[in-house]
């Protein structure tokens, strides 16, 4: 590969013969991909391509190793600790509303520090009964969820059944 | 140096779509309760008795039930109402969870959540009118139906 494209007349030596062996170019080829044992991608953009009858294939072109998948996740990680980027990339309405829900619930963490998993014979401490058995009965949690729920949510019934439910 | 991508960006629109679908989702938990639980068995948060009170307070004109059993959007919304809402809802920003965030309104309670009888509040205002419509019963119909 590296004969093909460092030196400019071995390369023309090389068209030279291969252009003797009946070759058709494969014409609408952007990039050609080599992936080597250790993950490393070798690629070639606008390559020229060509083949041969039995189904061999010849390429010209610069090489370079392909470091996307590096570049992608140093972009990503950049804009995740700026906090522009959520963790996912997929944008449609329900991530973002997950984005939202978890940077809401991060909040009322740092805020109330609210326990987020209560075992189950936790204290109610000044919760009402009621509403604990019928946030059980409603969201079908155990006690403990239905606890933490409503500790969470400030003894707010709907929030507790809602932030449950999902 | 600004990250911001046209390309890439957030659509806003998706984002605000947000709220609507928030608002029905609590719209819905809400009414499933009501309809397996009596409203006036029901304590939405712990401090239903001083919403009611400070509602009355703020609005003595809602002691009659019948006002809030079912009133018309323009009571909400004209524009000195809107101040005096926006007062009484600043008085909760402490004590009621999301007390600022859109919420599904019924104008009567003595129908469900519905195309004509229903208008986009905030949470205090729901609070204050849910609370007094269970506090005298209004709503218990749903519970009852089955």
């Amino acid at each position: 590969m590296s004969n093909v494209t460092v030196v400019n007349k071995n390369e023309k030596k090389a068209r030279e013969m291969i252009s003797k062996l009946n070759l058709k170019r494969v014409p609408g080829i952007a990039r050609v991909t080599f992936r080597k044992k250790d993950n490393q991608i070798v690629a070639i953009e606008n390559p020229e391509v060509y083949r041969s009858q039995g189904g061999n294939y010849v390429v010209f072109g610069e090489p370079k190793v392909d470091d996307f998948t590096q570049k992608l996740a140093a972009a990503q990680a950049q804009a995740e600790a700026s906090g522009i980027l959520p963790t996912t990339d997929a944008k449609d309405p329900k991530n973002i509303q997950l984005d939202m829900e978890a940077a809401a619930a991060a909040d009322k963490k740092d805020a109330s520090d609210a326990p987020a998993e209560v075992a189950d014979d936790a204290d109610a401490g000044d919760l009402s009964e009621e509403d604990i058995k019928l946030i059980m009965e409603q969201a079908n949690v155990p006690r403990g969820k239905a606890i933490a729920a409503l500790t969470e949510h400030k003894g707010d019934l709907v929030n507790a059944i809602m932030s449950l439910s999902k | 140096m600004s990250t911001f991508n046209a390309e890439t960006a957030d659509n806003l629109e998706d984002i605000e779509k947000q709220f609507a679908v928030a608002a029905v989702e609590q719209a819905e938990t809400y009414w499933s309760l009501l309809s397996k639980v009596p409203g006036s068995k029901l304590r939405l948060t712990p401090i239903d008795d001083k919403i009611y009170n400070t509602f009355i307070e703020h609005f003595p004109e809602y002691k009659d039930v019948e006002k809030i059993k079912s009133f018309k959007e323009e009571d909400l919304k004209s524009k000195a109402a809107k101040d005096k809402w926006r007062k009484f809802c600043e008085l909760f920003e402490e004590e009621v969870e999301d007390y600022n965030f859109g919420t599904l309104l019924r104008t009567d309670s003595s129908e469900e959540y519905g195309q004509f009888t229903t208008i986009f509040a905030v949470r205090i205002q729901f609070y204050a009118f849910e609370i007094a419509r269970n506090k005298f019963g209004l709503n218990d119909w749903a519970a009852a139906k089955k």
